[in-house]
């Protein structure tokens, strides 16, 4: 009997022994936190904090049916079709923190739209961007609830366009010089700020604008470009114990990722899932609704529905 | 004039007493150049390297952060390509080459350990010298400062690392540096070279500096 106890006594004693190892072992947290509370991001490449992290986005969108008035030649309409024009983006950036206080950034975008069959390819054409943003992150706040960073950037875009319905009119109007494609690159410059403001462990408040200076995808005309984002959001895991987070956001923008290169200003409303179970990623599902002014063809602005998928790994 | 530079010398050396440190030293490295912006047809911009080298002030300003004036010579440019029937690749036909006298005012910021450092900062460039060269015909070489911008306006953006050893300290750095302002005033697009374009080039420096007080 004696033995026993001894054999069950060092037994209890090493699994008590492995267990403290476990209870002591640490679970570094990569991601940003302020007052309890880790952030959900709508804008999860406009951050109020330094960090080094791999963000990737890809989203996918469709305006729905559109009534296309067509082409007016003379007395005659060519071309006048229902269709719906697809939008597509990636885009993927990279953040090193240099020091508590200072980050690089490097970003890269590709998007583009286009007619989802052949009456709105002639009409809409085709319009896609690519470039890339270089810039410095900076904190210049830090409380215990509220955060803010600003930003210098400059960012390199080429836009490309495809307008048949165009080039088609540049013959009817004998244009010596009609164009179907044109390439037009385009350098900005700009500063940004991001706030961070975290009421308790559950919920949490971000916000930005930035404001950038450059040419514009008309030639020899230079343009500002500005943007202001507000978003809430709410983690589930500090009360529930469940690992998802919901943030529903707005965003006002003239930046060309967001209006597809018109030069107008676009409302953007969002709706994030994300998954918040984890210490160094993030992994969301984004709802974007806003309008896009398509070319001079199609009359109205339509609503643009697109779906968002989002990765960020903290490192 | 005179009294300005005394004023701002004062002010540089007074901002933190304690680190007001002096260093002075030289760089030198590959400039990997090309140019960003108008494309034209079957032709494209493709990576020209250059060298550059100068000499560097630096003045401490804190712990952390370092006022760096780094007066060089670079030589920028890029290749232009173009496509040719049979070739797969694009080929090399045009070289424009800009030796660019170029005035980089720099902040460095270091990490905790001190040794690895963000740099970043702005650069006024003055071309010395700029031409075409045919590739395919060697004799057929056309300057063109006439054309180039007086002034070319450059963005840094880079990364460094630093090895003491012993008073000197070696550094390495890479850096990415954008041209804000066309190199081609926009006066002349009819020029078909490159209507609408800026420098843009990837540097790798290494270099060494000494504490002058």
């Amino acid at each position: 009997m004696r033995r026993i106890v001894i054999i069950l006594t060092v037994f209890v004693g090493l699994c008590g022994n492995g267990f403290a190892q476990n209870d002591t072992t640490k679970i570094v947290l990569k991601k940003s936190m302020l007052n309890g509370h880790i952030f959900t991001s709508i804008n999860s490449s406009n951050s109020a904090f330094i960090n080094t992290f791999l963000n990737a986005e890809l989203g996918l969108g469709n305006t729905g049916s559109l009534e296309l008035p067509g082409l007016n030649i003379g007395d005659f309409e060519l071309l006048s079709f229902a269709g719906s024009v697809t939008f597509a983006t990636t885009h993927i950036d990279y953040s090193q923190k240099i020091n508590d206080w200072l980050a690089l950034r490097l970003s890269t975008s590709l998007g583009g739209r286009v007619g989802s069959n052949m009456s709105t390819i002639l009409i809409d054409g085709l319009n896609a961007f690519s470039g890339g943003s270089i810039g410095w992150d900076f904190r210049f706040v830090r409380k215990q609830k509220f955060q803010m960073t600003g930003s210098v950037f400059v960012k390199n875009i080429d836009g490309s366009f495809i307008d048949i319905a165009g080039y088609i009119k540049d013959i009817v109007n004998d244009n010596p010089f009609p164009q179907a494609v044109r390439s037009i690159p385009v350098l900005t410059a700009g500063v940004a700020a991001q706030g961070a403001y975290a009421f308790n462990k559950a919920y949490g408040l971000q916000f930005g604008a930035d404001i950038s200076y450059g040419e514009s995808f008309t030639r020899n005309e230079q343009s500002f470009y500005s943007a202001m984002y507000i978003s809430g959001d709410l983690d589930l895991m500090p009360r529930k114990n469940i690992p998802l987070g919901f943030a529903a956001g707005y965003k006002l923008s003239s930046d060309p990722e967001d209006t597809y290169l018109e030069f107008i200003y676009t409302s953007i409303f969002s709706g994030k899932i994300a998954y918040t179970g984890s210490s160094d990623f993030d992994l969301g599902l984004q709802f974007i609704a806003n309008r896009v002014k398509l070319s001079e063809g199609v009359g109205e602005t339509p609503i643009v529905l697109k779906t968002q998928f989002n990765f960020k790994l903290y490192f | 004039m005179k009294l300005r530079f005394l004023f701002l010398f004062f002010l540089l050396f007074s901002f933190s007493g304690s680190f007001a440190q002096l260093r002075i030293g030289a760089f030198s490295g590959l400039n990997m150049g090309s140019f960003k912006g108008d494309q034209f047809e079957d032709g494209s911009y493709s990576t020209l390297i250059g060298t550059s080298f100068g000499i560097t002030m630096d003045l401490s300003l804190s712990e952390q952060i370092v006022l760096s004036l780094q007066p060089g010579v670079t030589k920028k440019g890029t290749n232009i390509s173009y496509e040719v029937r049979g070739e797969i690749n694009p080929v090399d036909s045009i070289k424009i080459r800009i030796d660019y006298f170029t005035i980089p005012l720099l902040l460095k910021i270091s990490s905790k350990n001190n040794r690895f450092y963000a740099i970043g900062g702005l650069e006024a460039g003055i071309p010395l010298s700029a031409s075409a060269a045919f590739i395919f015909n060697k004799n057929d070489k056309r300057d063109l400062k006439d054309y180039i911008s007086k002034t070319n306006i450059v963005m840094h953006f880079g990364v460094g690392y630093r090895i003491p050893v012993g008073k000197p300290t070696l550094f390495f750095e890479a850096r990415y540096l954008q041209g804000l302002n066309n190199a081609v005033p926009v006066e002349k697009p009819d020029y078909n070279f490159f209507p609408r374009v800026r420098t843009s080039d990837v540097q790798l420096l290494f270099g060494i500096n000494f504490p002058l007080f």
